[in-house]
């Protein structure tokens, strides 16, 4: 009798076995590799309630749309493929008809003018395959404020697909370059808009300016000046307009070792705002400094009988990058920001220079010279790992980061037959997306804001 | 004798094992009304408007709709506007305001019905677990015994089984070939979060349930959709977002109607590959 109970149970048993084997799993797979495609988005013209409302509203459109183009990872869609018309952004959009023309998110807005004559700029941002509202906010401006509040509006519709913060409500410093009437080269200090709006000179044409340097407040840039007929580093308020010069020989400590007809070459901002660093031409050589902008003291971070140029500072303060010919050739180096602990991050052939932080922290970008060519890469700072390449050309120089250290901006120069030909250029960290910077003429050095509260 | 009880047993056992595996695959078939109870929240909306016109007549009812908490957005969370509006010369003074009141409406993830929670009911299992405490015949011979009465009958349920076991072998070569044809057709929809400083930590799991026509049968779920969509990383939110975009946009998925069974649900494990590419 046991015997058959036994049997019973193995016979459930191997029931319950095939049974179980069939209750399929469910299908696993890994996917690791996508696309990098830019996301389709429609952004219809943003609707208001009178002619001037619904002009400003097309404007707003016209420089979001803009902006979200230039980044490389959107496509705005054709707005004559539009099959809804929006009326009211208050009102659930027909999901199907914006999927049939491929967009994956939708922009809806509206302009509003009070009676004050103030802009009230109000935006839905829909997700259209998940038939949800990613985000909805509404700006209130003084109408001349308008682009303003478009380029912040792409901001927050750009974090908010993308996961890092937006570039769009930026300025871009740069050095516009030309040619005085007996050919002689001019150097001007230009200040204009991400997107290229609101061009203006910050310097004459009486003398040249280069290598401006953003601070972290966005009202200040560092500058070389040949006002003196000598490089020398500059202080300019943008707001204000007032300029000093920095780092005049003489005085005590560090700044007595200063060479008096010496240079003083690329100050950048520490990420508080407090502190220059410099290189400056001191009796051997050029040297990493340090200057505190309140006490006005000069600390000498660096003594070595070789150049040491081109300091940069981490985002976190507590290191700097620089590039010196220490080991030969010019290769970049990482210390301490009181000078302890220097360590060589590149050892590729060919002269490695221009170093600057990303603001992400984890990669430096450089420019290399190797045979004819010019190279733009990227390094991760601790040296690990390969250098990205990311531009290669006749000339590439002065690498400047966006504000979430997603695209770099460049100065590339082409071979022409009245010589070379100098335009800033921007691309993105994979190498992509390579677009010319919308300046007047030909420009060079461009230094990028951070973002404008 | 002994033949006559084991061919009971195996005749028992065969329709037991009907009772326990029929009713599950009729459940199968029924699992495509369960879901849209689920749709029924997307679909009633939808739906009416995909018919309608035009959308005037829910004008008053949609701001509800939209839904901010979903994402749980923190950043405009702060609906209130404290209106600072004076005293801003040439700064824009810009308020954060949800113009859509956040909403109390449930996030739909978890809620999704289990297709089968008949696969709970196979209590065999522990039944076996029981048997070998009599143990005075070896399990051996008990297996010997019953191929032996199985072959000895010979009837059309054992055919049945062998076909079974044929089935199960083609699954996992056919396996392989789901999971290439599964990549490269979502590789086509996702949007790899490469880009962001530390791809490798943006992992996320996706779980899709589809009906024969390879259509999705309710929102895909990731996998720990809260800590997800909560994160305080917003690339692993936007990573999120992606495969659940790219799971939707991938509808229909291409896949062999005769393999159904297996491709009935899908685990998707998007991991972004750095040096892949």
């Amino acid at each position: 009798m046991t015997r058959i109970l036994v049997l019973f149970a193995a016979l459930l048993a191997l029931i319950g076995w095939s049974a179980a084997s069939d209750a399929q799993e469910p299908l696993r797979v890994d996917v690791t590799q996508g696309n990098l495609d830019p996301m389709p988005i429609a952004v219809p013209d943003f609707v208001g309630a009178s002619n001037e409302a619904l002009r400003r509203g097309a404007d707003i459109t016209r420089v979001v749309a803009n902006d979200l183009a230039s980044s490389g990872l959107f496509t705005p869609v054709d707005q004559d493929a539009f099959i809804e018309d929006i009326a009211n952004i208050d009102l659930r959009p027909r999901f199907s008809d914006w999927r049939v023309i491929n967009a994956d998110a939708l922009l809806v807005g509206s302009v509003t003018i009070q009676e004050d004559g103030r802009l009230v700029v109000g935006f839905r941002l829909w997700d259209t395959r998940l038939e949800e509202q990613l985000l909805g906010l509404q700006y209130r401006t003084a109408p001349e404020n308008w682009r303003r509040v478009a380029h912040r509006l792409a901001d927050a519709v750009y974090e908010r697909l993308t996961g890092e913060t937006g570039y769009f409500n930026t300025r871009i410093v740069y050095v516009s370059e030309g040619r005085g009437i007996e050919g002689e080269p001019i150097r001007q200090l230009a200040l204009m808009d991400q997107d290229g709006a609101n061009p203006s000179f910050l310097t004459d044409r009486s003398y040249m300016a280069l290598l401006p340097n953003y601070s972290p407040s966005a009202q200040e840039i560092t500058y070389v000046s040949f006002l003196d007929g000598q490089a020398t580093t500059y202080l300019y308020n943008l707001e204000t307009g007032r300029q000093e010069a920095l780092f005049a020989s003489g005085g005590a400590g560090a700044a007595s070792q200063v060479d008096p007809d010496g240079q003083s070459l690329s100050a950048r901002f520490s990420p508080d705002g407090s502190e220059l660093a410099v290189s400056i031409e001191t009796r051997s050589g050029h040297d990493i400094h340090l200057f505190d902008l309140q006490t006005r003291n000069l600390q000498r971070l660096t003594q070595h009988p070789a150049d040491d140029v081109e300091p940069s500072f981490a985002p976190d303060g507590e290191r700097i990058v620089f590039s010196s010919a220490r080991g030969g050739g010019s290769q970049l180096y990482v210390m301490n920001r009181d000078g302890s602990d220097v360590q060589r991050i590149t050892f590729g052939s060919g002269r490695y220079t221009t170093p600057v932080w990303s603001p992400r922290g984890d990669l430096i970008a450089f420019t290399k010279q190797v045979g004819g060519q010019f190279l733009l890469g990227v390094v991760r700072a601790d040296g690990s790992g390969i250098e990205r390449i990311l531009y290669e050309g006749y000339f590439v120089d002065t690498p400047a980061w966006s504000p979430n250290g997603r695209v770099l901006l460049f100065t590339r120069g082409e071979a022409r037959s009245n010589g070379t030909r100098y335009e800033i250029w921007s691309v993105d960290l994979a190498g992509f997306n390579l677009r010319r910077l919308a300046t007047g003429g030909m420009a060079s050095d461009p230094a990028w804001s951070p973002l404008i509260e | 004798m002994r033949g006559l009880v084991l061919s009971l047993f195996v005749h028992v056992g065969i329709i037991a094992g009907g009772f326990i595996y029929l009713p599950r695959m009729s459940h199968v078939l029924e699992s495509a009304p369960i879901v849209p109870v689920e749709l029924v929240t997307l679909a009633d909306t939808t739906n009416i408007r995909a018919a309608r016109p035009d959308p005037e007549p829910v004008e008053d009812e949609v701001p509800e709709e939209t839904i901010d908490d979903v994402i749980a957005e923190p950043v405009d969370a702060p609906a209130p506007e404290p209106d600072p509006v004076e005293a801003e010369p040439e700064i824009i003074d810009t308020e954060p305001e949800t113009p859509a009141e956040p909403d109390p409406e449930p996030v739909d993830e978890d809620p999704e019905p289990e297709p089968e929670p008949v696969e709970a009911d196979p209590a065999p299992p522990p039944e076996r677990r029981r048997d070998p405490e009599p143990a005075e015949p070896s399990l051996d011979d008990i297996l010997g015994d019953l191929s032996r009465s199985i072959a000895e009958n010979r009837d059309p349920q054992t055919a049945d089984d062998g076909a079974r076991r044929n089935a199960v072998g083609n699954g996992e070569e056919m396996t392989a070939t789901l999971q290439v044809m599964l990549r490269s057709h979502l590789a086509r929809c996702w949007r790899a979060s490469l880009d962001a400083p530390e791809p490798d930590e943006l992992a996320v799991q996706l779980v899709l349930d589809l009906d024969r026509n390879g259509e999705l049968t309710g929102p895909p779920r990731l996998t720990d959709q809260s800590r997800v969509l909560n994160s305080p990383n917003p690339y692993l939110r936007v990573a999120g977002e992606r495969a659940l975009r790219a799971a939707v946009q991938c509808q229909p998925y291409p896949l062999p109607p005769e393999a159904y069974s297996q491709w009935r649900q899908i685990e998707v494990n998007f991991s972004p590959s750095l040096y892949g590419g």
